[in-house]
């Protein structure tokens, strides 16, 4: 009895042109999954890792709802293929999380006393200018900077 | 020493010739003479054993003959000029060809003109008693030096000072010219050379006559070429850093104005506006072929457009990302657009083309197929299965029944039968882009390519009325304005680049005086910090010693 392929995709239209730029991305991605962290502190090893899930997550995002540029259908295929994180996504749509950086910094949980992360506070009201944070590196994601 | 062309002509020995030498008459009217035995010519008489003292010397009209009156006015000349004026012997020779070229009146003393040769040699001439003068007499000469110190003030629109430089300048020149028309001469006499040797001690006198008054002439101006020459060393001592700050504080003073011009200007002048320099961006990303759907920060990673001076037109990198954004979207939606034009497209032509490609009467239908199936004409869904068999099967009989001839004739018909219109004219204005409705059709396929595209250009060329300038006017048009555009661009570019050089330029300027300042500031407290044994007193008073001798 012949093999029944049962992985086989449909690409929606529109794929080929977003196609490149979502593979470069990949590639950037895997690289970053096996890159060593020689020398790096512990929390600096996810660091390219989440600033690559941002990325990829902010380019479908732009093209669905900014730019207009991609169809529903291939928007929907690609947060199913996991191109892009549709929790985070779904956190870019409300406001004051327009430029959020990754979720981890808003989960109260991960924080002592049970605020959020030091890169979501705006950037005049905190001390030091030049943060990163601990989760994700983010020098700065809110709103209004 | 050589002598004068004239002299032979004369020359008062006629039968004296030596044997061997014969005398002819030249084209020009001189006499020379021939020596068949050496084939020696020369212009100068030869002689032989005749004693030079014999020869009178050849003495020019105009020249006075009272020759130590002459040598009362310059007693010197007779002791150094000799030796000076042997090595030039051939100044004399000018007269030859020397011919008066401008007069002036000389404003003191009015019967006198000034004369000045071709030679620029010049003697005064008295037109009433008809007397002519190299050596300009004591009461002229003062009138004539007035003349010439007017004269070079007209001239120069400066005070008198110049006036000796400009003739020591001058000199050289006329002794320049005199030489090298003596040098035809000399070439033409070098032969004679020898042979005018025993003539010397005649023409010796004859030149001091001459001589003199280019002596008188030259004289003052040689003592003036010496002391502007001595006075050299002690300007360019004088230029010193003092100078240099004077310069420098000069130069600013210059350019003030300039720059207040400038900077007001700069807008309007330049005419560089912030569309232009996005426009410029943009068409820095469009010349390095960049996906319109790639992100700002995969361009930026690659790096290609970083070194381009366009990339900096625009001041900021948010700026950068924004007019990509912009770029992006304009890009996009064109080859949207483009895409759209493109799916109307019948989809039988793709099949076709296929078919003309790769089809052939010994294939049937359902091995081409086969043969084909990755191919994507053969994969559209828009063209059903049955339509293509058609299509197969009726192409391949054409090509195994139809005569050539017949062929061609189908396919005239087939171009007769699209009505001249629109995509005509779209046709011959792009190649390539025939009517679909010619496309679509198997006719189409029947001939190989090379001999149906020749038809088809032929029809157009024959047949078809001239493409409307509808169409391809509006296109014309549209570029006509992107190049103007890009012209406009550029301008406006190179207005921006002067502006920033001025800018530039200015503050370099800036930068100099501040350093010029600055360095005779430190000299000033060298200085002060110099104090040597003599105390302070002593110092100072060194100090203003210096400062003295600097003035």
């Amino acid at each position: 009895m012949p093999k029944v392929k049962t992985n086989r995709i449909k690409y929606p239209d529109g794929w080929e042109l977003i196609e490149p730029t979502l593979c470069e991305l990949d590639a950037k991605m895997r690289e970053a999954e096996s890159d060593p962290n020689d020398g790096k502190r512990k929390c600096e090893a996810f660091w390219p890792i989440f600033k690559i899930a941002h990325q990829k997550s902010r380019y479908i995002f732009d093209l669905y709802y900014k730019r207009n540029e991609i169809s529903k259908e291939l928007y929907e295929f690609c947060l199913e293929q996991g191109y892009a994180d549709r929790n985070l996504i779904a956190k870019w749509k409300k406001s004051g999380y327009e430029s959020l950086c990754c979720l981890r910094c808003i989960q109260p949980r991960d924080h002592n006393f049970g605020t959020t992360c030091v890169c979501r506070v705006p950037e005049h009201l905190r001390e030091e200018k030049a943060v990163e944070c601990v989760h994700c590196g983010c020098g700065g994601c809110a709103s209004g900077d | 020493m050589l002598k004068s062309t004239h002299k032979s002509v004369s020359g008062p020995q006629q039968g004296n010739l030596p044997a061997g030498w014969t005398e002819h008459k030249a084209p020009t009217g001189h006499t020379y003479y021939y020596n068949a035995e050496t084939k020696q010519s020369t212009y100068t008489r030869p002689v032989t054993f005749t004693p030079p003292v014999a020869q009178a010397p050849i003495v020019h009209p105009s020249y006075p003959t009272d020759r130590q009156s002459q040598f009362a006015s310059t007693p010197a000349s007779t002791n150094f000029a000799r030796p000076a004026f042997e090595k030039r012997v051939p100044r004399r020779d000018h007269g030859a060809n020397d011919r008066p070229k401008t007069k002036h009146a000389i404003p003191g003393c009015l019967p006198w003109l000034l004369v000045k040769t071709k030679l620029g040699r010049r003697f005064v001439h008295n037109p009433e008693t008809g007397e002519s003068l190299w050596k300009i007499p004591e009461d002229v000469m003062k009138w004539v030096l007035e003349y010439d110190i007017q004269s070079q003030r007209r001239k120069h629109g400066q005070p008198e000072k110049t006036e000796t430089e400009h003739s020591t300048r001058i000199e050289p020149h006329q002794d320049e010219r005199v030489e090298e028309t003596n040098e035809h001469e000399s070439t033409t006499v070098e032969a004679a050379k020898v042979e005018a040797e025993p003539e010397l001690a005649s023409d010796e006198e004859y030149e001091e006559v001459e001589v003199t008054d280019d002596e008188d002439a030259e004289g003052p101006s040689k003592r003036q070429k010496l002391s502007p020459a001595a006075d050299e060393p002690d300007q360019a001592a004088e230029l010193g850093e003092d100078d240099m700050a004077y310069q420098l504080a000069e130069m600013e003073a210059l350019e003030a104005d300039f720059d207040d011009d400038n900077a007001m200007n700069d807008a309007e002048d330049s005419g560089w506006t912030d569309a232009d320099a996005i426009a410029s961006f943009h068409s820095l990303l469009d010349d390095h072929a960049i996906d319109p759907f790639t992100t700002w920060a995969s361009v930026l990673d690659a790096g290609h457009i970083l070194d381009n001076a366009r990339y900096t037109h625009l001041p900021t990198t948010r700026a950068r990302r924004d007019a990509f954004a912009t770029w992006s979207t304009a890009h996009i939606a064109r080859a949207r657009a483009a895409k759209h034009a493109h799916a109307k497209q019948d989809p039988r032509i793709p099949f076709l083309a296929l078919l003309h490609a790769h089809a052939s009467p010994k294939l049937f239908w359902p091995e081409f197929r086969r043969k084909h199936k990755r191919a994507p004409a053969l994969r559209d869904p828009a063209l059903p299965d049955r339509d293509r068999e058609r299509l197969y099967r009726e192409h391949a009989a054409r090509l195994a029944k139809t005569p050539p001839a017949a062929l061609v004739a189908d396919l005239h018909a087939l171009l007769r039968s699209v009505p001249p219109g629109e995509e005509w004219n779209a046709a011959s204005s792009v190649h390539g882009a025939l009517p679909a409705a010619l496309q679509s059709d198997v006719r189409w396929i029947s001939l190989p390519a090379a001999r149906r595209d020749a038809l088809v250009q032929e029809f157009i060329a024959t047949q078809l009325p001239a493409p409307a300038d509808a169409a391809a006017g509006g296109e014309r048009v549209a570029a006509e304005a992107r190049q103007k555009d890009q012209e406009r661009r550029e301008e406006a570019l190179r207005g921006r680049r002067e502006v920033v050089e001025e800018a530039r330029r200015r503050q370099e300027r800036d930068v100099r005086v501040e350093r010029a300042r600055m360095a005779e500031g430190e000299e000033e407290r060298r200085r002060a910090l110099a104090v040597g044994k003599g105390g302070l007193v002593a110092s100072v008073a060194m100090g203003r010693e210096e400062e003295q001798g600097e003035e």
